[in-house]
């Protein structure tokens, strides 16, 4: 068992508040995708479970023992830095055996296992190479085989794909993936990236200013958002949000007016809101339709972007907001003619002015 | 096009040349002409008093068969042991300012209050002029007044006071403190350079191994500041090698602790024999420039070895 717990963990540096009051627990055998701006604190709670940084009130677990007060080599865990960290004056042969003199293995089982983790990530031709001889994909799969091949109890990977390029990075993002399959082991893994938190994650820890914002499974951050920025986060296109005021509305749904006058129904669970209460009514760019029944926002066709299998065609509402909507390749649209975005009341989410959700049905689930 | 390029390239080699130029003016002024001058004068039978006359003599300075016996410099015991000696002192001065420049430069590495301060009082002895400090510690270490053995008899160290700078091996070994005294700061400063220069990734990679401390130092820090440490090294040894100052100081020109750079004086200055002592100046510039090349030539052969590894 290795599952990782934090309990009301605090970190301040000279003062400032890094990270308040995380409470939260990564289940035996999960990938967990820390995830948020620069500066939401993703790296610090990560160095914060492997011992670089101690915390300043709280207390971190691993396998159901409190490892706070111990150092990184205690804690059982394995790490991979965003720079690779490897040794610059190592052969690759040497950078993965390395962490392995320690525990006084014997040469030739040392020697089996990097010739073993060597083959698993495809190094066996390079292990007599040194660090500055490879590209930065192969030194990112050094710097993982130095991690898998310590058959630590937990993987923390810190940014690991961002310093490669953009096909590199989903090759990289697959076999990462392929790792863990194989290896079932804890896995905590820190990006900025949503796409990379979307495809890896079995749960996103959406984190802002040192707090969680929301913590679940990717297909619920995507359709449940919690609040308004994990909306805005989550998504590979940015959720478009309009001010709007509520009109009133029965149970179950409340009533919206559109800027430029359209009224809508948006289904809620449980209480709506008051009437004339300002809301924030947001939607997917993916969910805005250019035809269909309910109520629609027309404006200028400002820009279309042509993406090849499909376009994005932003939109300028008559409140002066623009609109993003992704439509699918063929349908002609034409920059600086007047549009009309219909906007299905099932996607719709509703924010209160606090940044908090109106939470969704949950009956509906699909897109 | 192929044209172009080659007027391109003899116009910057042009410029470099122009630029370079005054550089090299002012070395063949100040080095080269008095560097010849005392070859020159080394095949010479010259005297301080007259320098205008002089017959050559060939390499009589450096050895000559006369009446059944062997003279010059190169059958001369004292200039020997005044090789030998400098030698000695150049090595074990080099090496105790390696080991303890490296504890300075690590401890300073670390971050504690007020280091911006000990980083700079740890200069203090590299900034003072050598005559200063020699003159000052020749006062410490005075047999009669001298601190040290005043501190040494308070705590009982010692019965009587040392004579420090009358037996010869004792004074060498001052000499050898004063200098580690005076040159580890140095050292402790191109180390320390070299030590901020290091990726701090790597050693939190190791921390998260759980790779001892001590096998971090010697087989990540130090591997990777091995250049830094080859260049203070060398540069330390060519100043101790020429050492002068501080052994006239301390000792003026007592045999038993010459240098190879006193007995070149002695005889230049004292015996006005400027013929000789160019030879020993020509001779002291040999055995440095040997010793130089050795030094780089064995480096280059492991840097060499280990990439071919």
């Amino acid at each position: 068992m290795a599952d990782v717990e934090l309990r009301g963990v605090r970190k301040r540096f000279d003062g400032t508040q890094v990270i308040r009051d995380v409470d939260l627990r990564i289940g035996d055998g999960e990938f967990c995708v820390f995830v948020g701006p620069s500066g939401c604190g993703k790296s610090t709670l990560l160095r914060l479970v492997a011992g670089l940084e101690s915390v300043s009130a709280g207390s971190v677990h691993i396998g159901g023992e409190d490892v706070t007060a111990r150092p990184p080599r205690e804690r059982g865990i394995a790490m991979v830095f965003q720079s690779y960290a490897l040794y610059p004056h190592m052969t690759v042969r040497e950078n993965i055996a390395f962490g392995l003199e320690m525990g006084r293995a014997r040469r030739a089982e040392i020697d089996a296992r990097v010739r073993d983790v060597a083959g698993k990530l495809e190094l066996a031709p390079l292990l007599d190479r040194l660090p500055k001889q490879l590209s930065g994909g192969q030194r990112q799969r050094v710097a993982i085989g130095r991690a898998i091949v310590r058959e630590p109890k937990v993987f923390l990977f810190d940014e690991p794909l961002s310093n490669l390029d953009a096909s590199l990075r989903v090759q990289m993002r697959i076999e990462i993936a392929r790792l863990h399959q194989s290896m079932r082991s804890t896995m905590i893994y820190v990006t900025h990236d949503q796409v990379e938190a979307m495809t890896l994650a079995d749960r996103i820890v959406v984190l802002n200013a040192g707090r969680v914002e929301q913590a679940g499974a990717p297909v619920e951050l995507y359709r449940h958002p919690r609040n308004i920025f994990v909306a805005g986060f989550i998504g590979s296109t940015r959720m478009n949000f309009l001010a709007v005021r509520a009109e009133g509305g029965s149970e179950g749904t409340v009533a919206v007016s559109l800027p430029g006058g359209a009224r809508l129904d948006v289904p809620v669970a449980g209480a709506g809101a008051r009437p004339g209460e300002a809301l924030t009514l947001g939607i997917r760019p993916e969910h805005v339709r250019l035809a269909g029944d309910g109520a629609a926002l027309s404006g200028p066709v400002e820009v279309v972007e042509e993406l090849g299998d499909e376009q994005l065609a932003y939109l300028r509402a008559s409140d002066g907001t623009l609109l993003t909507a992704r439509i699918p390749e063929g349908v002609r649209l034409r920059e600086g003619q007047p549009g009309r975005f219909h906007l299905p009341p099932a996607a719709c989410h509703l924010f209160r002015e606090d940044g908090t959700a109106l939470p969704r049905p949950r009956t509906d689930e699909r897109d | 096009m192929a044209k172009d390029d080659l007027g391109l390239a003899r116009v910057r080699v042009r410029a470099a040349w122009l630029f370079l130029a005054p550089t090299l003016a002012v070395l063949a002024a100040v080095a080269g002409w008095p560097l010849l001058r005392t070859v020159w004068f080394s095949f010479t039978d010259a005297e301080l008093i007259e320098l205008e006359n002089y017959r050559f003599i060939g390499f009589a300075n450096y050895l000559e068969y006369y009446e059944g016996e062997w003279l010059g410099l190169l059958a001369d015991p004292q200039w020997w042991r005044a090789v030998w000696r400098t030698v000695w002192f150049a090595a074990v001065s080099v090496s105790i300012e390696a080991v303890l420049g490296m504890v300075v430069a690590l401890a300073l590495n670390a971050r504690f209050p007020l280091r911006g301060l000990v980083r700079a009082a740890i200069l203090i002895p590299w900034a003072i002029p050598t005559i200063v400090s020699a003159r000052m510690w020749a006062w410490m270490l005075n047999d009669q007044f001298g601190v040290i053995n005043h501190a040494l008899l308070a705590i009982g160290a010692i019965d009587a006071p040392v004579a420090w700078m009358a037996d010869p091996d004792l004074a060498m070994w001052a000499v050898v403190i004063v200098d580690v005294w005076k040159t580890t700061p140095f050292v402790a400063l191109l180390i320390l350079a070299a030590l901020q220069m290091l990726p701090a990734d790597c050693y939190e990679a190791a921390r998260v191994d759980g790779i001892h401390p001590i096998r971090v130092f010697f087989r990540v820090t130090l591997p990777l500041i091995r250049p830094a440490l080859v260049v203070a090294l060398v540069f330390r040894a060519l100043d101790a090698l020429r050492v002068f100052d501080l052994i006239y100081v301390l000792t003026a020109n007592a045999s038993g602790t010459q240098s190879m750079s006193v007995y070149a004086r002695q005889q230049l200055v004292d015996f006005q024999d400027v013929g000789y002592g160019s030879a020993a100046s020509t001779l002291l510039f040999l055995v440095i420039a040997l010793l130089t090349l050795s030094v780089v030539l064995l480096g280059r052969l492991r840097l060499e070895g280990e990439s071919a590894r």
